[in-house]
């Protein structure tokens, strides 16, 4: 009884430090929803920097707006390199923006591709039922762009709001084939994934920045992301290094 | 009213101080939003084909929705309300399920049932042909799915309050019992059915979670208001205001002019 309710003081102290704030011991990680997996992953071991990091995950551009609002922060990574510019000319970064990873593109299937879909101009065959992420989202501006360079016309039944929910339709067999993230196509069992080479002509980085905010143990966290063990998780993810 | 009056006098303080604040807790949001959204891109944005697009894609769906949920909702709630049908309280707890689910869980369960890999959707593709998902027909289904347990409860609520005498004397008389239905019942409860279908409809324009589920998001065919409306979020915040204070506006203006009737219905007052 007495060791819970040390428990719950501690718990207490550490809440009303705040994330972050003055408090040298959590720093509070920022990151992409698609670094999920790969952060959670880390913070598992308990030698890891980040078992003590308060974590948030959420689209890169609501973070961004939270760190420019003066969210105590130390650090931030984007899955848009635009934004990460963006605070840096106001002044937010403590040192250079890094990339930690890359994605691609791929083309979500049925497991065990019964259409046969191999290439992005088979996406045009009129049989075929196509989901892609809506303009407007970070897939959709990212397939819209890839299909653009391929000069690949393609009609799909449905514009979905993220990653997620085209992956959904994908796995459900509402759909034949869907454009998704790599990483998100190797999250689940659901799906195969048909890499094209025409994904190489979008660029889709994951850039971390040490938030001047409250940068803790921001240096510590962005070493190991991408030092050994952390790189080892990305490519375990899905993800490509850079 | 001399009752009704008498009963504000007397109304205690903490009530008074709860009721305030579940007052403010409503219009704030609605006031804020008011406040924030750009009026003066208002012309601009009821030009732009999208948004009119999705309008009348919503408006017409809602109607349609409407319509349905009272043809089959209303022999649905008097069968609730009046019959010895067995297992009324478990068909009235199903029927009024989907009330409650998340509407997600309502999409995929459409799926499930009539998509293309559905247990029926399956069927009706090797048949006929027919694929429900991503076609407007699935955004009513959504909608109807969702919003008819409101004009259900409402009406069987209706008929059960309703005085079974005239009927039994239409009887005496020799009337038919879908004369009794028709020239009777139905008249002596329409303010329910009205009230019901108001509910219903505005239900069914503020739909999201199912129609994007089962229907996706598709210009002209599958993408209503509210799809709009979060899609704009991503791109275009200014837009996302103006056209959710055009769905406020418009589901505010319909339920204030039926206010009336909605009150006798639902207060069971006039």
């Amino acid at each position: 009884m007495r060791r819970v309710a040390q428990l719950l003081l501690a718990a207490v102290v550490v809440a009303s430090c705040g994330p972050g704030g003055q408090d040298s011991e959590t720093t509070v990680v920022f990151a992409a929803s698609s670094l999920v997996d790969v952060l959670n992953d880390l913070s598992n071991d308990g030698e890891s920097a980040f078992a003590h990091a308060v974590m948030s995950f959420a689209s890169s551009a609501s973070l961004s707006a939270q760190v420019a609002d003066g969210a105590p922060v130390g650090l931030f990574v984007s899955a848009d390199r635009q934004q990460i510019d963006e605070l840096v000319a106001s002044g937010f970064g403590m040192s250079d923006p890094q990339v930690v990873a890359r994605n691609s593109l791929v083309i979500a299937v049925e497991t065990g591709n019964p259409l046969g879909i191999q290439t992005l101009d088979d996406l045009t065959r009129s049989d075929l039922l196509l989901a892609v992420a809506a303009p407007g989202v970070p897939l959709g501006e990212y397939s819209e762009a890839m299909l653009i360079a391929a000069g690949v016309q393609v009609s799909p039944v449905t514009f979905e709001a993220d990653a997620r929910a085209v992956l959904g339709k994908v796995a459900l067999g509402e759909v034949d084939a869907g454009i998704v993230y790599a990483t998100d196509a190797m999250s689940t069992t659901d799906v195969d994934a048909v890499h094209i080479p025409e994904a190489d002509s979008v660029a889709i980085e994951y850039v971390a920045l040490e938030i001047t905010t409250a940068p803790g143990h921001a240096n510590e966290l962005l070493s190991e992301l991408l030092g050994e063990r952390g790189q080892q998780v990305l490519l375990e993810r899905g993800f490509v290094l850079p | 009213m001399t009752s009704r009056q008498r009963h504000e006098a007397r109304a205690p303080l903490v009530l008074s101080i709860f009721g305030t604040f579940a007052v403010i807790f409503f219009v704030l949001p609605l006031l804020a939003l008011a406040v924030r959204v750009p009026w003066s891109s208002l012309v601009d944005v009821l030009g732009n084909e999208a948004t009119t697009e999705a309008l009348v894609l919503s408006i017409m769906t809602s109607v349609i929705t409407t319509l349905i949920a009272v043809v089959f909702g209303v022999p649905l709630a008097w069968l609730l309300a009046r019959s010895s049908m067995p297992g009324r309280q478990t068909i009235r707890a199903i029927c009024t399920l989907s009330m409650v689910l998340p509407p997600v869980v309502a999409g995929v369960a459409l799926l499930a049932s009539l998509g293309r890999r559905g247990v029926v959707g399956q069927l009706l593709d090797d048949w006929i042909g027919l694929r429900l998902p991503f076609t407007m027909p699935a955004v009513v289904i959504a909608q109807l799915f969702v919003a008819m347990p409101f004009l259900v409860l409402t009406v069987e609520s209706g008929f059960a309050r309703s005085s079974t005498a005239v009927e039994e004397a239409a009887r005496t008389l020799g009337a038919s019992p879908w004369y009794v239905f028709s020239r009777v019942t139905v008249p002596a409860t329409r303010s329910a059915i009205l009230a019901g279908a108001v509910l219903t409809w505005a239900r069914a324009l503020g739909e999201f979670g199912a129609t994007i589920t089962f229907a996706g998001n598709f210009p002209g065919a599958t993408r209503t208001l509210p799809i709009a409306t979060y899609l704009a979020l991503e791109t275009n915040v200014d837009d996302a205001l103006l056209i959710s204070m055009l769905m406020v506006i418009l589901s505010l203006v319909i339920l204030v002019a039926l206010r009336g009737r909605w009150i006798g219905a639902i207060g069971g007052e006039r």
